[in-house]
């Protein structure tokens, strides 16, 4: 960001990740002895402790399982609906035009809203949580997938017309191809979501996932236990996001050759 | 028949020189080899200098170090007999793209901007900007924004940014690269015209020969990288402004016979037999 | 205009203009567009009505699969009732307030992790860590530490907020061109005057392309955070409708929820295609 001079020689690569993963870490730890209040601010030993305790618990496998089965399946299931019906739509121009104003109404409900619904016509149970699920993961593939099949260069399209390609032909291998990077964007985020949408869910059902877990928690005000739970969903997250980021750079690189974007 | 100076003969005495570039070379990484090497020149007061040469030469980089962006390897640029450190209102930088326009600010609060950073009152900015801008022939545009613009009045504008402040050195980086021929000739001449009112130091970077003779006093002639070189320096005589003709005609011929020469990295061939 | 180009930002607009520039449209054509637009939507909403009406009456259960005819009772017993204007009011306050915070923490944030390399690498660990936390997992705690009231509630929004605002903050000033700097360097310009009058203004694009990601953010996690645990509230209807079974109520407030989220979105596209107009990315686009 300096404007200024460059220095040529670079200065030795201090590694701030680690440092700023461990400064915290300390922040933390001294905090929570200042405030000597471990309902309120666990130490993070305690955490730690708690954490561990949790990882060799069998029961929290089942836990950690149910929701990333739930994430799994719902997100699957959504991301292939978002992009078989992002494709359909994003085909025809009229059918885009006319499906607008649908498509972004049920993309601002948000699907934790649907639990209601999903639970009195599902029961109680992974058939609504799943419902939310693949709720959440839908849209961003499909509003991407769309937005993607109608961002051609028109030069393409015409290269491909003047090569004799019918309609469905440009469809297939202009369009499609096009919008791959932009979909697999909203994938990603769409992972994000279905995971944050699933435990949104199992706090509100409340029978088994990390998401009851850790709003269970707070029944014993076992704090330690809702922060272990805290930073379990942010690593598995976590995991999750870098796990796409790296199957999605192997699998398709070649729809990102020559583009600026990651 | 005009002559080469060599790189290395001792400049005539005529002014001081305000920029001193004094052997300096610059490398990306130690392990590689330098993009040029030990550049030296003076550059006098008032004068137009054009430095020429192919791309990949260092002439980008030479421009960015007496700017002040960039601290060569080896070496140091000087002006007025002191040590540059970085940038500075004194070199006042007119850059190859449109990047450094601010697109949301008008055309004139463009211009206006080096005042306003230098704390000048709104009523004095305003005078200035407006004799600005009528040099460069924008004042009916001034309340427009960037996009409105076509490329050369982009150019224009930052020309007019160059000038507001009583910056003593203007540097120029393929300031018309990027436009088509006919604007690209007119902008020349009106830069031509410019100088010759204002007097600034320039220095100015390109590759188009006919460029360098319509505009500059003196062409320095870079070798081609790596480890590039000021092969020669041309006195450019004509007189302002400067419009084909035989005179002009023989410089370009002359340039380009230095280019080849330089590119190749081999001294300038005498030619026997030559008309005067 | 376009769809996303970052994870940070989520999918944009369907109706995409193509790549080709657009001529800038007269008002007559402008009306015009509107009027087709408008047409379209008003023919197809018809249909929709119908389609939902014979369905719902050949399913013939109107608790568990309501029809318009009794959404719309539903709808007007809870207009008559006030109760829906009272739950509009309460969600939108804290998605508002909420929505601030978290965009003034956000930018702040993103400005500062975008000028500071050691703040950057320091941060991004910690930072790319709690972004996968759900807010809602923070509910407990937030509760613990604020009690349960409406500041619970604002600060999850704001957590959302801080996080999507600060990150295409960030993305943004790594966008700004190489020459736009140099020349404030060049002009002699303080840092302080370089970020005021250079940084923040060249990233404001970027700024607005998170802050309306987060408008949407806030109008999730207000439901959620409503959900578990408020007097009143949109959320609160859902709730509500679960507890009872009265499905068409929470039919009302789906639609509620997801007309407004919809207007807030328009809203803000609108501000920022007037007001913030020279900010844009290529100032003559419009953000659709």
């Amino acid at each position: 960001m300096s404007a200024l001079a460059v220095p040529l020689r670079r200065p030795a690569r201090v590694p701030w990740p680690v440092l700023g993963v461990v400064g915290a870490g300390v922040l933390w730890q001294v905090a929570a002895v200042l405030t000597d209040n471990q309902a309120t601010l666990p130490t993070l030993s305690s955490v730690l402790g708690e954490l561990v305790a949790l990882v060799q618990d069998p029961e929290l496998r089942d836990h950690v399982s149910s929701t990333l089965g739930r994430v799994a399946v719902g997100f699957g299931s959504g991301a292939l609906l978002g992009l078989v019906l992002g494709s359909l739509i994003g085909a025809v121009g009229p059918v885009r035009r006319v499906l607008n104003p649908y498509l972004n109404f049920l993309r601002a409900v948000a699907p934790i809203a649907w639990i209601v619904p999903a639970t009195i016509w599902l029961g109680v149970g992974d058939g609504s949580i799943l419902f939310v699920v693949v709720y959440a993961a839908i849209w961003p593939v499909a509003v991407n997938t769309i937005a993607g099949m109608a961002s051609v260069a028109p030069d393409r399209v015409r290269m491909g017309r003047m090569f004799g390609l019918s309609p469905f032909g440009v469809l297939w291998r202009i369009r499609v191809p096009n919008a791959v990077p932009v979909a697999l964007t909203g994938t990603r985020l769409s992972l994000g979501l279905s995971f944050m949408a699933a435990v949104g869910a199992e706090m509100i059902i409340g029978r088994d996932g990390l998401g009851y877990l850790v709003y269970d928690a707070r029944s014993y005000f076992d704090t330690p236990l809702m922060f272990a739970g805290i930073l379990l969903l942010g690593g598995v997250g976590y995991l999750g996001d870098l796990l796409f980021a790296s199957a999605r750079g192997k699998v398709f690189a070649r729809f990102y050759a020559g583009r600026s974007d990651a | 028949m005009p002559a080469t100076t060599p790189a290395n003969a001792a400049p005539p005495t005529e002014l001081p020189p305000l920029l001193q570039i004094d052997a300096v070379s610059y490398r990306y990484k130690a392990s590689l080899p330098p993009v040029m090497e030990d550049i030296s020149l003076d550059i006098r007061y008032g004068e137009f200098f054009v430095l020429l040469g192919p791309s990949g030469c260092g002439k980008t980089t030479i421009l960015n170090q007496v700017a002040g962006f960039e601290k060569p390897t080896t070496g140091q640029i000087r002006v007025r007999e002191e040590r540059i450190t970085g940038p500075s209102p004194d070199r006042a930088v007119i850059f190859q793209g449109h990047d450094s326009l601010l697109g949301w600010l008008t055309v004139r609060q463009n211009v206006e901007f080096p005042l306003k950073v230098a704390g000048v009152s709104t009523t004095q900015r305003r005078e200035r900007t407006q004799e600005v801008l009528e040099l460069v022939e924008l004042a009916g545009q001034a309340d427009k924004f960037p996009h409105e613009l076509s490329g050369g009045m982009k150019q224009r504008v930052q020309i007019a940014r160059g000038l507001v402040t009583d910056a003593r050195v203007l540097l120029m980086d393929e300031p018309f690269g990027a436009l088509d021929a006919q604007t690209r000739t007119s902008l020349q001449l009106q830069l031509s015209d410019i100088w010759e009112r204002e007097r600034r130091t320039v220095l100015f970077i390109t590759h188009d020969i006919a460029e360098a003779v319509i505009l500059g006093d003196r062409v320095g002639v870079m070798s081609s990288g790596p480890s590039a070189y000021l092969h020669s320096i041309v006195d450019i005589g004509l007189d302002r402004p400067r419009l084909r003709s035989p005179e002009f005609n023989a410089y370009v011929d002359l340039l380009e016979r230095t280019v080849t020469a330089a590119k190749r990295r081999e001294p300038l061939p005498e030619r026997a037999g030559e008309a005067a | 205009m376009t769809a996303v180009t970052t994870s940070s930002i989520p999918a944009e607009r369907v109706d995409v203009h193509p790549a080709r520039r657009r001529l800038p449209a007269l008002p007559a054509a402008l009306l015009r567009r509107a009027a087709v637009g408008t047409a379209v939507l008003g023919s197809s909403l018809a249909v929709l009505l119908v389609v939902w009406a014979l369905a719902a009456d050949a399913f013939g259960m109107p608790f568990l699969f309501p029809g318009p005819v009794d959404v719309a009772d539903a709808l007007g017993e809870a207009v008559s009732d006030g109760l829906l204007l009272t739950a509009v009011g309460a969600s939108l306050a804290r998605i508002a307030a909420g929505f601030a915070i978290g965009s003034a923490l956000g930018v702040t944030l993103g400005l500062v992790l975008g000028l500071s390399p050691v703040a950057r690498g320091l941060l991004s660990p910690v930072i790319t860590f709690f972004r996968f936390v759900p807010p809602l997992a923070w509910f407990a705690p937030v509760l613990v530490w604020f009690g349960a009231g409406e500041s619970a509630m604002v600060v999850l929004i704001v957590y959302t907020g801080v996080f999507v605002v600060a990150l295409s903050t960030l993305e943004g000033t790594s966008r700004i061109p190489v020459d736009m700097l140099r020349m404030a360097g060049a002009a002699g310009a303080s840092w302080w005057q370089r970020l005021l009058w250079v940084t923040l203004p060249a990233t404001l694009p970027s700024i607005f392309a998170g802050m309306r990601v987060a408008v949407g953010t806030s109008f999730m996690t207000v439901v959620s955070a409503e959900m578990l645990g408020a007097p009143e509230g949109l959320g609160v209807i859902v709730n509500t409708g679960m507890i009872t079974t009265r499905i068409p109520d929470v039919f009302v407030a789906i639609l509620a929820l997801g007309l407004l989220g919809l207007l807030c979105d328009r809203v803000f596209v609108l501000l920022v295609n007037t007001v913030g107009r020279r900010f844009r990315e290529h100032a003559d686009a419009v953000v659709a």
